[in-house]
Order: C-alpha cells, then structure tokens, then sequence
C-alpha cells in the first residue's frame, strides 16, 4: 500500500499542512488583530496629538475672539505651518445676533469652509488618511467660538504601510519556523505510526498475524500499537481456526469424494438393477401383455373351437351315422338282400346326411372363416379398409360363445356402408376388450345388461362410443383404470393389462385418444376419437 | 412770485439747523457706542485677569468694577448690563466714585475695587503713592496714555473706531494682579 500518492495523502503530510494551516490563521488573525488595534492607536494618537494642539490654538484663540482680533487671530492660524498634517484650518466666532461669524483661515485666503456646517465634526471623523474635527471654543464654559481643522495624516498610511511589511515579514519568519519545527518533530511524533505502518505493511504482505506493532511508551500511539498487537491476537487466533477450519474441511471434503465416489458405485449399481428390473418388468410387461393378448386370442379360440366343436360334431355323427347306413347298404347288398325301398330309405338318410354335414361343416367354415379374419386382425399390424358394420359383426360373432352363456344384449349403431381404413386388428381388441371387460366386471351381479357401440366418422376422423349400463366405478378407480396391472379382480382372473392394452392400442396403433366416463351404478362408456388412416403401415 | 419774508427765514433756521445738529448727533451715537464698546471690553477684560487669592476670601464674593470720575459718555448705565452675566464665576457688581477723595475713602470699606477705571481728570489727583497702593489689588484702566504714564496698567485707547488695548509692563510688573498672557498677545506695549 503506496501512502505517498498525493502530496496531501500521508498523515505527515497533513500533520504538517495542519500546523502550517493553525500557525498562518493564528499569524493572521493576531497579525491583523494587532494590526488594527496598531493602526487605531496610531490614529488615536494622531487625533489625540491634533486635539492637544488645537485645545492650545484654542486657548490663545479665545481673546481674539472675545475681542475680535481677526489680525491676530490670522496670525495664530499661520502657526499651523509647522503642522504639516494641517491642511486647512478656520475659525469661527460664535455671535450672540449673527451666529457664526467667520474670523479667520489658514492657509490664508481662499474660500474658506462653508458646504458643511463644521459643528458636525465636533465628533472627529477619520475617512482613510483625512481626519476633520471642530473644536469648540469655549470660556467660562461659554461656547465663544469654533476650530475647525481638517488634517491629511501621510504618516497613518505610511504607518499601515510599515506595519503590514512587518507583519507579512513575521508572518514569514514564523512560517518558516513552523515549518522547520513541524518537519523536525513530524518525524519523533510520527515515528510510532510509521513502525505501525510498517508492520501493517509486512503483515498485509506476508499474511504474518504473528508480527506485533511496538507498544513502548505511554501516549496515544502506544495505545493504538496495544489495541492493534489486541487486534492482531484475534486476528492470528481467527486465522488459525480458519486454516484448522479449512483443513477440516479439506479432509471433510475429500472422505466426502470418497464416500461420494463410493455412493456413486453405489448408485450406478442400483440404477444397473433397476434398469435391469425395468427391463425385466417391461420384459414383464410385455410378456403380460401378449400372454393377455393370447389369453384373449386363447379364448377368442376356446370360444370358437367350442362354436365348431358342434357343427363339426353334428358333422361327424351324421358322417358316421351314414357310415354306418352304407355299411347297412353294402353289407345287405353283399348278402343280396337289399331291397329297393332299403335302397331309398339308404338315398334319403344319406342326402339328409349330407346335408347335415354340409351344412354343419359350412356353419364351421364360416366360423373358422370369421376366426381367422379376427385371428389375423389380432394377430397382425396390417392396415386394411373395413366395412365397419360388416367387421363388428364378425367381432361379435367372435365373442358369440361368451355372449350367448348371458343374457346381455349388444347393439351395434354403425351406418351400413361406413367404409374406414384403420388398424382393423387393434380396434376388434380394443371392443374385445372392451366386451370381455363389461362381462367380466361391468355386468357382474347384472343380468341383462346392454352394450351399445356407436361408431361414426366425420372429416376422416373415427368417433367410437362404447358404454354399457353395469356397475360402473368410482372416480378413484377411474382415474386409474388405464393404469397397467390396475384391477378390482386381482386374483380372479383379472391380469390388470386389458384396460391398458387398450390404451396403448388407441394411442399408438390408432393414433388416436381415448377417454373414460364412468359413476358408480351408472355404467362405463369409453369415448374413441382416432384418424382414418391413408396408405399408412403402423408398427 | 414773491417770497414769505417769514417762510424764507425759517427755511434758513432750518437748513443752518440741519447743519449744525446733524454732526452731533452722529457724534453722540459715535460716544455711545464707544461706550458701549468700552464697557464690554472692560467685562472681557476681567476674564482674562487673574487677582491674588487673598483678593477673593469667598466663593462668593463679587467682581467689584469701579468707574473714577464724572460719567457723562453714560458708561456706568453699560456696564450695569453686565452684572447679569459672570466673569470666571462671579457675579459682577458696579461702583461709581465721582472723585479721587471718595475712591480713596470708600476704597477700604468697601472691600477694594477689581477693576478700576478712570474717566479723565480725577485720575491725576491721585498721588503716585496712592497709586502705587492701588493696583497692588486693582487692575486700574484708563483711556488714555498718559494714563499709563501716570502709573496706570491698562489703556483702551480708541483708534479708528476700534480700542487697542495698551498696557504699561511696569505697572503690570509691580501689581499683584496678572494679566493671562493671552491677552497680553493682542494688547500693545506703552
């Protein structure tokens, strides 16, 4: 730290400006102080001397008055020559009947003093080196007459003159000497401050708080050396807490590195296990979700097997059963006791035979054929152009074996000819779903319940509507329903994944939304608003 | 046109009248105001006089002004006008002596006169021992220089319509009574 910076910025500095400052304004007031007391005195002196002399001119003035003796009186005034300082002089004799009556002037001749009445300066009055004083005259204490002087003191000026050169000459001298003196004594009284600054200085520099300031002596720098070296102990003692403080925390930070790094290991195992259990559970997931989708398509077989097990079953008998009247009819016609009207009864058992079968077996294969359409569907991701009406009955005619063993009723509100191109596999599970749902939960504990599916399409966009009138849900369970695992029948059979799959089925596959509404007692219904597709493949 | 004997001879009474009365009556104007003047500078006079103390045993005794002689310029009726005012304090009392015998009589009963002046005439009946006693305490004026000669100490000699005041310095010398040096600046030496 630079303390020589500006010439008034070290406290020497200013200690000696101070003193110069203090010594010139005490010169200088006491300087001009005395001064005016000088010149006052001198100019009393100078009135005081006039006055004396002209009490005397006065005094041997007042005969000549009292017996106007302008002559003498004249002569008199001519006295004044030896006064330089006089430069005008009159007097005036006071008459009973006239007044003032001019007597007699110096120097003599010329006009003699008449703008101002001269009784005004009975009081005198300096203006600057001019002095103007009437004496009265007086005898007897009787005013007899006036003297009026008017004096020029050159001496008052020259004396002012002489008095300022003397004071500006001491004022010097004195300065000097206050100079001289502060610069001989700033630096004893300084002293102490500069080893003060000093050591501050060494210690700013070198951060060494175990330095301390000499404290010898018994004045106000030694004070401020003994606060200072107070100072420095907290100071040394705060800065040594705060190394420890720091090492501490060093030492603190670098365990907490380690157990950090430690933590970290720790962690990046952790998330390695949960990436790999949520690996596993998506793996889960999706093995769930394909085993509900083969559930669903199992069923879907179950049901459609036990649909055909009964055409084919009336098939087969009524193909054994006209294996057997053909076995009837060779065995009769290998013992040659077939007879005509056997022949016939044999021609009509076989045609109602074959009809049976024929029409069981195409029974069946309409039923395979209605499978494999929703089999394929289910199965597929192809994107095909459906008659809407057409593929719901089909769907329904999939679900036949679980609708027929109820009650319920399933109407189906769709235009004849809607045609739509969409993810016709997604949207027959999506109403699966959506069926096996209300069957298995919606209508439990109904026994005739409606389902009703509304579809319509506006400016290429699909709005299916899907409700029933069974139980319904609360809202708890409805803002959860399309939560994957999510169900009232855990452990009855329900898996948690339809409601979901179905979700995913309408967001991804249909690129669309869906919404559920539902109350307690007063049915689901399920809101599908999706795009028809163009020539568009969905993964 | 003839003239009235009688008109024409008052005409010439009164024209001689007018000749002969004028000048003495500007002459006696010209006396009284002298006198007037005279009797004012006695008054000032006495301010400028210092007596021995013996002169004056009390604060507050008088300025005694004696006048010597026969009055006939009227000067005693001046000077009575100022005993209404003060000389150096004092109240200022007027005497007339019509003659040397009673000036010499009265002088000591009357305690002495102060200022002494002398009209002419009786003066020269005065001894010189007689006057020699007298301005022992007097300031003896006259009017003239013989006056001065004859032992007096102070004249007031008329000179163009003005009073010089001439003193006679062995008079003085001899006297108790001090003239202020002032005065003697402005007054001439016999």
């Amino acid at each position: 730290m630079k303390y020589k910076s500006h010439i008034f910025s070290s406290f020497k500095a200013k200690l000696i400006g101070l003193m110069i400052s203090v010594t010139f304004i005490s010169l200088l007031m006491a300087s001009v102080g005395l001064t005016v007391v000088q010149v006052k005195s001198f100019r009393n002196s100078l009135e005081s001397s006039t006055l004396s002399n002209m009490e005397i001119l006065s005094f041997n003035l007042i005969p000549m008055l009292v017996f106007d003796d302008s002559d003498s009186a004249q002569r008199l005034l001519t006295s004044l020559k030896t006064r330089p300082a006089v430069k005008e002089a009159e007097v005036y004799r006071l008459d009973e009947l006239e007044g003032l009556v001019f007597v007699a002037r110096y120097p003599e001749g010329g006009e003699h003093y008449v703008h101002k009445d001269i009784r005004e300066y009975i009081t005198p009055e300096f203006f600057g080196e001019k002095h103007y004083l009437t004496h009265p005259i007086l005898l007897d204490r009787e005013t007899v007459g006036y003297l009026y002087v008017y004096s020029v003191f050159d001496e008052l000026g020259r004396f002012q003159l002489e008095i300022i050169g003397t004071v500006v000459v001491i004022m010097i001298v004195c300065l000097l000497l206050a100079l001289i003196i502060a610069l001989k004594y700033q630096a004893i009284l300084l002293r102490p401050l500069r080893l003060l600054v000093d050591v501050t200085e060494e210690i700013s520099i070198n951060k060494d708080y175990s330095l301390r300031a000499d404290s010898t002596g018994n004045d106000e720098f030694s004070h401020l050396a003994l606060g200072f070296n107070a100072m420095l102990d907290e100071i040394e003692t705060h800065d040594r807490q705060q190394r420890q403080a720091k090492l501490d925390i060093r030492q603190l930070n670098m365990g907490l590195e380690e157990t950090v790094k430690k933590r970290t290991v720790a962690l990046e195992l952790a998330n390695q296990n949960l990436l790999a259990t949520l690996d596993q559970l998506s793996q889960s997931k999706n093995k769930l979700v394909e085993q509900e989708k083969m559930a669903s398509l199992g069923g879907l077989v179950a049901g459609i097997a036990h649909e055909i097990n009964t055409p084919v079953g009336i098939g087969v008998t009524a193909v054994s059963h006209m294996g057997e009247l053909v076995a009837q009819l060779e065995s009769e016609h290998r013992a040659k006791t077939l007879r005509p009207q056997d022949l016939d009864r044999f021609l009509v058992n076989a045609n109602e035979c074959v009809d049976i079968t024929f029409n069981n077996l195409g029974r069946a294969a309409d039923l395979v054929k209605s499978f494999k359409q929703v089999a394929v569907d289910q199965s597929s991701d192809s994107v095909r152009t459906i008659l809407m009406a057409d593929y719901l009955h089909e769907i329904l005619m999939s679900l036949r074996p679980q609708l027929k063993k109820t009650e319920h009723k399933v109407e189906l509100q769709c235009a004849p000819g809607l045609k739509v191109r969409c993810h016709a596999g997604a949207l027959s599970q999506i109403l699966t779903n959506f069926i096996m749902n209300s069957l298995i939960h919606g209508f439990e504990g109904v026994d005739k319940g409606v389902i009703t599916i509304s579809i319509t399409k506006r400016d290429q966009r699909i709005s299916l509507t899907y409700s029933d009138d069974g139980i319904g849900m609360d809202a708890d369970a409805l803002s959860r329903i399309f939560d994957p695992f999510y169900t009232t029948r855990r452990g009855h059979g329900g898996s948690g994944l339809g409601a979901h799959v179905v979700y995913n089925l309408v967001t991804q596959a249909l690129n669309g939304n869906v919404v559920a509404k539902s109350e307690l007692s007063e049915g689901l219904s399920f809101e599908i608003d999706f795009p028809e597709r163009e020539n568009h493949v969905v993964k | 046109m003839p003239i009235c004997r009688v008109c024409y001879f008052r005409f010439i009474l009164f024209a001689l009248g007018a000749v002969f009365l004028c000048p003495s009556v500007n002459a006696a104007s010209s006396v009284a105001k002298q006198t007037k003047l005279t009797a004012a500078v006695i008054y000032q006079i006495s301010r400028f006089v210092s007596w021995p103390e013996s002169t004056f045993s009390h604060q507050g005794d008088v300025l005694l002004i004696c006048v010597l002689g026969k009055d006939r310029s009227g000067l005693l009726p001046q000077l009575q006008h100022f005993t209404s005012r003060k000389s150096k304090g004092r109240s200022i009392k007027i005497q007339s002596f019509r003659t040397s015998n009673e000036l010499l009589e009265k002088q000591s009963v009357a305690g002495g006169c102060h200022i002494l002046f002398s009209m002419n005439g009786e003066w020269d009946q005065l001894s010189d021992s007689e006057i020699q006693l007298l301005r022992q305490k007097t300031l003896l004026i006259g009017r003239t220089r013989d006056f001065l000669k004859g032992g007096g100490m102070l004249a007031l000699i008329l000179v163009k319509s003005k009073i010089n005041i001439v003193i006679n310095p062995d008079a003085l010398e001899g006297s108790d009574v001090k003239l202020e040096s002032r005065l003697r600046v402005l007054a001439k030496t016999l």
